[in-house]
């Protein structure tokens, strides 16, 4: 299946749909990490809003 | 090899509202045979917190030095290829005009700003942006403006 995934470039499409959705509601993007294959997770520190990506092999703040 | 993009923008103007941002920043005029253009253009501006009545608007080069000579003008967004007049000849006049010395200029094109480079940096002009661009990118490059009109950085 990965080369199915490949061939329909779904990872590039999930990136223009979300840009063109936030676009329409007119919002611009602060920051971003988005692209290649690595895992990640996002942190969003309530408090004081804050927002953290931990991959495998770092860590950083948008 | 992961695909991060950060802007590259200061953590300080950052953190600053844009309603705050826009409301330090000089009035700004579109210059774009594109009324679609420069309707997107406008929108980007009022998002990044620029006033809507400091926003103006010009077809060409001729309309737009009307506009620059009845109006307090800090910052120019311009096309290149436009009727009448071109971006080209616009900051050309620009340029020679000691009063606008301090006006602040973008050149937005969909052709390759590579090859106008020396041209370019002769108007002292340092911010180019390619069509087809993202809001994100004028975002950037109209804070940086802002920012260095701020400071009093001349062309």
């Amino acid at each position: 299946m990965n080369g199915d995934s490949q061939h329909f470039d779904v990872g590039n499409r999930n990136i223009l749909i979300a840009r063109r959705i936030l676009w329409q509601h007119r919002l611009l993007i602060a920051a971003e990490a988005v692209g290649s294959s690595i895992p990640r997770t996002v942190y969003l520190n309530v408090g004081d809003g804050r927002c953290f990506i931990r991959t495998p092999n770092e860590e950083f703040e948008l | 090899m992961s695909d991060i993009v950060l802007p590259p923008f200061d953590q300080n103007t950052l953190n600053e509202s844009s309603a705050k941002f826009g409301a330090l920043a000089p009035p700004v005029l579109l210059v774009d045979d594109s009324s679609t253009m420069r309707e997107m253009l406008r929108t980007i501006l009022e998002l990044c917190g620029q006033a809507p009545n400091t926003i103006y608007e010009a077809g060409d080069g001729i309309d737009a030095i009307k506009c620059l000579k009845t109006t307090n003008l800090g910052l120019l967004l311009v096309d290149l290829h436009m009727p009448r007049m071109d971006g080209f000849q616009l900051i050309e006049w620009v340029s020679h005009q000691e009063e606008y010395r301090s006006l602040a200029i973008a050149i937005i094109t969909a052709e390759n700003c590579q090859k106008y480079a020396k041209r370019l940096i002769r108007y002292g002009i340092r911010s180019t942006i390619r069509k087809p661009f993202r809001p994100e990118q004028i975002r950037d490059v109209y804070r940086n403006l802002v920012t260095n009109y701020r400071l009093g950085v001349s062309r």
